[in-house]
């Protein structure tokens, strides 16, 4: 087992996620909250105001005519929008760097994380549930405990794998056998310190065990599929491979069809493509021929 | 002292670490070649499709990565990239194959991929059925497969050397020659 000083210095040494992101998510949930409190969330956060622009004048967003304040851009595509504009900008920083011990180059945990978001977001999209931005918030923070033990030295991964090959059991159960604790709790752990909403939360903590959280919850079942979905095409996968075992009470929960998933997945590599390089994603050879 | 006699010894099965392909098929992609030089290659093949054709005796070959099994969950993204779906991306591949002067009994045919997350009996199996749906395609055209390395629950990268029509798949850093 890995000594808890070391996990706990782990998290310490993240750079935490600008606080715009919470006071979004507080926002959100404000009826009253309006387009001045998002203006006001947005112009204190150093080089926000310019992503957020850059992204809502691309394409992909069905900007017509140009945006060139937040306040545009909330009229023309709703707080909503702009929120996971928010999300996506403020946690590149913190998810682009490598992790070595799941074997992930620089960029390719954020890969993962985006399409992961996507994916959720498209989800919610087909099953018809509104307001999914908690969901798309866990999703693109759902690895976020991999950093941690993934950069700690003294994590024997090799025997992590070992484990998880020799028994047919998931990656994270082996984590949770040779380290004591497994990357969701551990990610769980950093989202408090970072006083996100607690939905979000949930959704990082359960998102390999929906069926275990009491209560069960929608958005932890769309970030559960949607995982499940990146990993097995493939989207910014590491050393646990498709070790990974997919809760079908989750989809029958959501009402995901077999065709919905199969059109979501269509979806979003083609949302990838198209958001490649707005959202600074690695081509797949860029890190597999590291 | 060790005597190698011609002939008897076994083919090497572990190849040296880190090859590095010059052509890159991307996911729902594909590529054709008769460059000599060129190594076709594709990354992160999960529950994916990865399969290779080539027609020896004039040296060209193809490589693609198909996603999904069938073009009708998403006729329109499968006009615009045929490649994603199994059903409308095989076809093209041996088209375009036959195109550059390959000739159908002369050309071998191997796949990679089609795995499965654990216990993955009713979420989706979107590897089993790519697989299914390939065989039956290549059944249906009465063409054999001649190697391929499917299944699991593993990671894989497929290389196709067009100079020498060596097929490889790598599995973290073992790779194998099909």
């Amino acid at each position: 087992m890995i000594e808890a000083h070391k996990i706990v210095e782990g998290i310490d040494a993240l750079p935490t996620m600008p606080i715009a992101v919470s006071r979004m998510a507080q926002a959100l949930a404000d009826p009253d909250a309006g387009i001045k409190d998002v203006v006001d969330i947005v112009k204190y956060e150093p080089g926000l105001t310019g992503n957020i622009l850059k992204m809502a004048n691309s394409a992909y967003f069905g900007s017509t005519g140009p945006i060139d304040s937040i306040h545009q851009a909330v009229t023309r595509l709703g707080m909503q929008q702009v929120f996971r504009l928010v999300v996506i900008s403020s946690a590149h920083t913190t998810m682009a760097p490598s992790v070595s011990g799941y074997d992930m180059p620089s960029g390719a945990l954020w890969r993962h994380s985006v399409a992961c978001a996507l994916a959720t977001q498209c989800l919610a999209e087909q099953i018809g549930v509104g307001r999914a931005e908690t969901a798309f918030t866990s999703a693109l923070l759902h690895d976020v405990g991999k950093l941690v033990i993934g950069n700690c030295l003294g994590i024997d991964f090799a025997a992590i794998e070992k484990y998880a090959g020799d028994n047919g059991v998931p990656f994270e159960q082996a984590e949770r056998q040779i380290i004591g604790a497994d990357h969701a709790q551990i990610g769980a752990a950093i989202l408090e310190k970072w006083h996100l909403p607690q939905e979000v939360v949930a959704g990082v903590r359960w998102h390999h065990e929906p069926d275990a959280l009491e209560g069960k919850s929608p958005m932890v079942d769309l970030v559960h599929v949607a995982d499940a979905i990146c990993v097995s095409m493939g989207l910014g996968t590491g050393r646990d491979g498709l070790y990974h075992r997919p809760s079908s009470s989750a989809r029958t929960r959501c009402g995901i069809s077999k065709l919905t998933m199969e059109q979501v997945i269509s979806r979003t590599l083609g949302a990838m493509n198209e958001l490649a390089d707005l959202f600074s994603l690695p081509k797949e050879e860029a890190y597999h021929a590291l | 002292m060790e005597t190698m006699i011609a002939g008897t010894a076994a083919p090497p099965k572990t190849m040296p670490k880190r090859r590095l392909g010059n052509v890159v098929v991307g996911i729902s992609d594909m590529q054709i070649s008769n460059r000599p030089g060129d190594l076709l290659v594709t990354y992160s093949l999960g529950s994916c499709l990865g399969v290779t054709m080539y027609d020896p005796q004039i040296k060209v070959g193809g490589l693609i990565h198909c996603m999904l099994p069938l073009s009708k969950v998403d006729p329109q993204k499968a006009a615009s990239s045929p490649f994603m779906f199994v059903d409308t991306g095989i076809p093209e591949l041996y088209r375009r194959l036959l195109e550059m002067g390959a000739k159908k009994n002369r050309l071998i045919v191997k796949a990679a991929g089609c795995s499965q997350l654990l216990d993955d009996r009713k979420l989706f199996e979107i590897g089993k059925r790519n697989y299914t749906i390939f065989r039956k395609m290549l059944w249906k055209n009465n063409i054999l497969i001649s190697g391929e390395h499917v299944g699991g629950s593993l990671s894989r990268t497929l290389f196709l050397d067009i100079a020498a029509g060596e097929v490889i798949v790598r599995v973290k850093d073992e790779e194998v020659i099909l």
